[in-house]
């Protein structure tokens, strides 16, 4: 009666074959260790802000009479509201902390590389769209932090010659943030970034299902077939690797209650101090400091201090910063490596991956510190390596020796 | 013991001299200036604690400060406090009553009279640090220089009385070096003159659960969360153990 009933739904809609196809003769590598298990974090956290975010929607008004207003009564009155709201709140943290070790480990097996550029260029994307999504989310609570971040950053428009004045103004609805800005961040947060994320996240894993999983070896796996055509050194994604992820998920999701319900603004670093401070467009906070996961750009921004060309230091700042990042989108074209893994890259490859790895963590930390001479200069030296690493790369991979690749895992 | 000769004993008296010495001075200057000193915020979620802080705020605060997100029903649910008796008792009984922590004040009547509107106060511990608010409510000093007679060391020119000063006895502002003015400007040191009806456990213990409600009123979820934690972690915890059994059976036949 159920074979039957699922047979029929299956010549319509082959929703069997398809799980077949995507779980159970899905062939993975068998030596993908802790470092694989991110992608799926990032899509559990994602579904987790999904669910939160339309519970917070309920009871959010996106005005500036009302918006703090309303965030206090989600979390005062709502039932649950805190928890739905700090489950929010420390998503997004995570989700970011995720990603970036999810980009590390793509970093460190070479899994950009050939034929992986697809998935990579999706991912980068997905993760450009998601600090959008966080930029955009950060104003809605409209606190002392939300409304001023988003000044700053909207008014780097402003520096652009000519037209910067209009773009600022197109960007914003208006000459300052104000209510009309609030209303299109709530818009595009709520709805068209989610849409547009969904939809590359289904490229992404689509891109990803094509073309197979990379490993920490950076073995090719697709050339040691057995007679039946499927790969040696492969096992099927379920039941092996559901299981593997459930234990790590739940292991995840541990620890994600931990910080919801015991420390929630994680020292001021997940919800600062000044966002309990409802907007005041009269009265500059002291220091301005963007949440944890974008202060490596940010310091990038604030490392650039000389105006070039008349035209102010900031506007270079932020475009080394858009630099900084897409020069990230380049990098299957700028690593020349005729292996992918860093185990088996050589000696210049592994010491410019650390000393990249160094500055990016230096940079967050000076992006974070209010300003000062010190963090300036190690802020400045480190956008140096970060940018080199990027430029250099097309050489020291080229030229390198490198050490030979087992062809088993 | 017996073998020490008289060199070492008077060595060691000497020693004994010189400490007595050293107290007997120190007690002497204290008895002109003794510093004021003020503890550590140690936090706590103890609802005796809060609920007497909660005391002091309706008593000696919430005649100029407001804390307008926050509702009497959920203090008088938090706190335990019946609604009947919490009605009486701070809400004067019958009548049109007030549903948030709210008083008479306009922002216009509030300016003419301090100068300042006094902040709403529900987001207080959050805004600053719970260690921040210890700190300010024990730094009051007499200042005749300022048009309230009272000045505040964390929040200088501040426009508030200091209306525990009751309690606290008189503290007046002292520099920690003589002489040098520059100097005398950067160290600076609280001394109480006078006593007040507290001593100064009592006072700090009293600030102390004012801190406390503070802390409770910026996030009142937090006690309802940290009743929830265990449980959720412990189920989290359950099932973590079960899907690594289940792991461990499945990937015993994948040769390494
Ligand atoms: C007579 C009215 C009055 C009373 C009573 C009063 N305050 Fe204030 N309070 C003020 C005013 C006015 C300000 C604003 C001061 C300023 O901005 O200069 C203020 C400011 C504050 C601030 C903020 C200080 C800052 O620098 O941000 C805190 C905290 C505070 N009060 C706590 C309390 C507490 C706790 C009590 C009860 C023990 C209390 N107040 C009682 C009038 C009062
Ligand atoms: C919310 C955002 C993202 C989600 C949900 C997501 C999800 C996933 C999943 C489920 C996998 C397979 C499991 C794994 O290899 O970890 C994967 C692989 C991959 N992702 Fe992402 N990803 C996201 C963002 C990114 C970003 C920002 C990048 C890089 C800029 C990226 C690059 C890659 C690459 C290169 C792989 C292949 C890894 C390999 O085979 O070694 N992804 N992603």
């Amino acid at each position: 009666m159920f074979n039957a009933l699922m047979n029929w739904f299956d010549q319509r809609l082959p929703i069997l074959s398809f799980l077949r196809k995507h779980l159970s003769c899905y062939f993975v590598p068998k030596n993908l260790n802790f470092l694989y298990v991110f992608g799926i974090f990032a899509l559990v956290m994602c579904f987790s802000q999904l669910i939160t975010g339309i519970w917070l929607a309920m009871s959010y008004t996106p005005t500036t009479s009302e918006a703090f207003e309303s965030i206090q009564y989600i979390m005062r009155d709502v039932n649950f509201g805190w928890l739905i709201r700090h489950m929010h709140t420390t998503g997004a943290s995570f989700l970011f902390a995720i990603l970036y070790v999810h980009i590390f480990k793509a970093m460190l097996y070479g899994s950009y590389q050939k034929p992986r550029e697809l998935v990579w260029l999706f991912g980068w994307l997905l993760f450009a769209l998601f600090s959008a999504e966080a930029f955009t989310g950060y104003l809605l609570p409209w606190g002392q932090m939300s409304y001023w971040g988003a000044q700053v950053i909207t008014s780097l428009f402003e520096v652009i010659p000519f037209v910067g004045d209009s773009i600022a103004q197109w960007v914003r609805g208006d000459y300052t943030v104000s209510e009309i800005t609030l209303k299109r961040f709530f818009a595009l947060h709520v709805i068209g970034f989610p849409v547009l994320i969904g939809l590359l996240l289904f490229l992404h894993i689509s891109s990803l299902h094509h073309v197979g999983s990379n490993n920490p070896k950076g073995v090719d796996i697709a050339l040691k077939l057995d007679g039946k055509g499927k790969p040696l050194d492969a096992i099927p994604f379920h039941p092996y690797y559901t299981v593997k992820d459930l234990f790590y998920v739940l292991l995840m999701l541990g620890l994600f209650a931990a910080v919801v319900l015991y420390v929630p603004d994680f020292w001021g670093y997940f919800i600062e101090s000044d966002n309990a401070l409802p907007a005041n467009i009269l009265s500059t906070p002291d220091h301005i400091a963007p949440l944890w996961y974008f202060a490596p750009f940010y310091s990038i921004l604030r490392a650039v201090t000389y105006p070039l060309f008349g035209i102010e230091a900031r506007f270079w700042g932020a475009m080394l910063m858009y630099l900084s990042i897409f020069l990230l989108a380049l990098l299957p074209w700028l690593d020349r490596s005729p292996v992918k893994s860093l185990r088996y890259k050589g000696k210049v490859s592994k010491f410019m991956f650390g000393l990249f790895v160094i500055s990016f963590v230096s940079l967050g930390v000076c992006g974070v510190m209010a300003m000062n001479a010190t963090a300036l200069f190690i802020a400045q030296v480190s956008s140096l390596i970060y940018f080199s690493y990027f430029l250099l790369m097309p050489w020291f991979t080229k030229f390198e020796q490198c050490q030979n690749v087992p062809d088993r895992v | 013991m017996k073998v020490l000769d008289d060199s070492a004993v008077r060595f060691v008296g000497n020693i004994f001299l010189l400490m007595g010495l050293m107290l007997f001075s120190s007690v002497g200057l204290a008895s002109q200036a003794k510093p004021y000193y003020i503890g550590e915020y140690e936090k706590n979620t103890d609802r005796d604690s809060i609920e007497r802080g909660f005391v002091t705020y309706m008593q000696f605060c919430a005649s100029c400060h407001k804390s307008e997100y926050v509702r009497h029903r959920r203090i008088s649910a938090d706190l335990e406090i019946p609604w009947e008796e919490y009605k009486e008792k701070w809400l004067g009984g019958a009548g049109n009553l007030p549903v948030f922590l709210s008083n008479s004040w306009t922002s216009d009547t509030a300016k003419e009279v301090f100068g300042v509107v006094p902040p709403d106060l529900s987001l207080i511990a959050a805004q600053k640090s719970p260690d921040w608010l210890y700190r300010y409510l024990h730094s009051f000093y007499a200042d005749s220089s300022q048009p309230l007679g009272s000045n505040n060391l964390l929040a200088p020119n501040v426009k508030m009385p200091n209306v525990l000063a009751f309690m606290q006895g008189v503290i007046e502002k002292q520099s920690c070096v003589n002489g040098d003015q520059k100097g005398a400007d950067q160290c600076i040191t609280l001394v109480k003159t006078e006593q007040g009806v507290m001593e100064d456990h009592e006072f700090s213990a009293a600030i102390q659960d004012l801190t406390n409600f503070f802390v409770y009123l910026s996030e009142p979820s937090r006690l309802e969360a940290e009743l929830l934690a265990p449980k959720v972690l412990l189920f989290i915890l359950v099932f973590c153990l079960i899907a690594y059994l289940l792991k461990r059976e499945f990937w015993k036949d994948i040769p390494k």
